[in-house]
């Protein structure tokens, strides 16, 4: 059991968790990643997607329940592991980028700076922009850019394409995502299921709760069920009348 | 890590500290040299009055000046801290390989240090400004009368005591002033879900109150203490009554710096059990 945690990048046994005076977002979660697999967490508004990636990067706490990350109980020594994007702008605004990638630099030891360059480079973002002057859009691309730029071994990617431009949203989804470290989990939630469906190895539909309702591999849904990701999303979980 | 977390955070409240802290430095030889000035002057020319009024707009500005160095430290310091845990910029505070302790640490030292620099630039400013006025002697006459009444000729180890003791409650009384904030703080943003400030102003105020009032009750304790002290014992040697007052002294130093330790701590648990960023 132990061995097969220290194999898993991630491993959630019966998560919970309840926001004050509210009825729990997640009950008795459990989830299992294994290394070199990109998965997408899908749901609706409220499922408690964000929740989940919350408490597995330290910022919240559960009420109950494990965390294991590359076999060790979640707390503030395997964020050296996780490299969390979250769905805000959460960069201090008054910072410029390349004082950004200093910070990166001296607090993860993964951080590739010299990646980071490139990206930001090919995104057209300047170095010597203060983060405060920039759009929201390439605000998240400087987050999505600085996230992924670390060699980390679990990334964690809430909403990482909302915000930007159709054409932006083709590179990160090619260069960025596609060329993560092969021995690396990227769990990513998203609406746009659409357009991050190529990238995917796995998925879970996540429904109210916290309850998996339907996981697997991402191509044997659309050889078996003759059936992309998203239209077998809406099917599941359909809001229309029958 | 905790000094590359102290050395970001320096760099950003210096960022913006000296603006006040050189200004009111400039401005104390400046107002000092108006004193001068309107003291020396010829009490009926029409040029004094202008130098009267030049000297009271100085005054003025110095005052105000004097009062936002130490408010803007403090806001400077604390709205670091503030934003660090309590808003979005938490996400990347609390994904950093860093022990919560030592977040707090970092913020506790930096706005110690940072709160005894003003401290220090408020008093190099004064003495400044009563230098250049002409009255540097006069205030350091009376800055010794001062301490001779108050600490006596009893010798010059019980009064070196006796400043140390004095430094040592000022300092711990820097520290609860900051660690009351930072409690309030805390305590605002993890009970209240939109209006955190509003309920850190509204708790550091009740809170104030109330540690205020036990303050003052110790205080008068010790002080009737002693009175009844002095008046029982009447025959008690001057040597004696002194060690007795020292140890009174001693136990507002520990009783302040059991404060700063509970509030410490408080904020502590918090920061590490109860912070739900939402």
């Amino acid at each position: 059991m132990e061995q097969m945690q220290t194999e898993q990048t991630l491993v959630c046994r019966n998560l919970t968790k309840s926001y004050l005076r509210g009825r729990p977002v997640l009950q008795n979660l459990n989830i299992t990643l294994r290394p070199g697999r990109v998965v997408g967490l899908l749901g609706p508004n409220g499922c408690g997607k964000s929740t989940l990636l919350k408490l597995v990067s330290g910022i919240l706490v559960p009420d109950s329940g494990e965390i294991f990350i590359c076999g060790e109980p979640q707390s503030e020594a395997t964020n050296r592991f996780v490299s969390y994007l979250p769905e805000r702008t959460y960069f201090d605004g008054h910072m410029v980028v390349a004082e950004l990638m200093d910070y990166f630099g001296d607090f993860y030891e993964d951080f590739d700076r010299e990646r980071a360059e490139t990206m930001l480079q090919d995104l057209g973002v300047d170095r010597a922009a203060r983060l405060s002057t920039l759009s929201k859009g390439t605000k998240e691309k400087v987050q999505l850019v600085l996230v992924m730029s670390r060699r980390a071994r679990l990334y964690l990617l809430d909403e990482p394409i909302g915000g930007v431009d159709p054409a932006a949203r083709d590179y990160i989804l090619r260069t960025i995502i596609g060329q993560y470290d092969k021995n690396a989990t990227v769990l990513i939630t998203t609406h746009l299921i659409h357009d991050v469906e190529p990238a995917l190895d796995e998925f879970a539909f996540m429904a109210n709760g916290g309850r998996i309702l339907l996981s697997g591999n991402a191509e044997a849904v659309r050889s078996e069920r003759g059936k992309s990701l998203d239209e077998l999303f809406r099917e599941v979980f359909s809001c229309l009348p029958n | 890590m905790l000094t590359k977390l102290m050395r970001y955070d320096f760099r950003a409240v210096l960022k913006l500290w000296w603006i006040p802290a050189v200004t009111l430095l400039a401005l104390s030889p400046l107002t000092g040299l108006f004193i001068y000035l309107v003291s020396f002057a010829d009490t009926n020319a029409v040029a004094t009055l202008t130098l009267t009024i030049i000297m009271i707009l100085l005054l003025l500005l110095y005052i105000l000046t004097f009062a936002a160095h130490i408010i803007l430290t403090l806001f400077f310091c604390h709205r670091r801290f503030y934003c660090h845990f309590f808003t979005d910029e938490g996400y990347l505070t609390f994904t950093l390989p860093v022990r919560r302790r030592t977040l707090l640490l970092s913020k506790t030292l930096v706005t110690f240090i940072m709160t005894v620099a003003t401290v220090l630039v408020c008093a190099a400013s004064l003495a400044l400004l009563a230098v250049s006025s002409g009255y540097g002697s006069d205030v350091a006459h009376w800055i010794g009368n001062q301490m001779r009444s108050f600490l006596g000729d009893d010798g010059f180890a019980v009064n070196a005591t006796v400043i140390i003791i004095l430094l040592l409650l000022f300092l711990l009384w820097l520290c609860s002033t900051q660690f009351l904030i930072q409690f309030a703080i805390t305590l605002g943003a993890v009970i209240a879900k939109k209006h955190k400030i509003l309920a850190a102003i509204g708790l550091y105020y009740l809170a104030s109150n109330v540690l205020g009032l036990l303050m003052t009750l110790f205080m008068e304790f010790t002080t009737v203490f002693t009175a009844v002290a002095a008046v029982r014992f009447s025959d008690m040697s001057t040597a004696r009554f002194d060690v007795i007052s020292m140890l009174l002294m001693f136990m507002d130093i520990l009783f302040l710096a059991m404060l700063d330790t509970i509030l410490y701590l408080l904020t502590l648990s918090s920061i590490e059990r109860r912070l739900n960023l939402a």
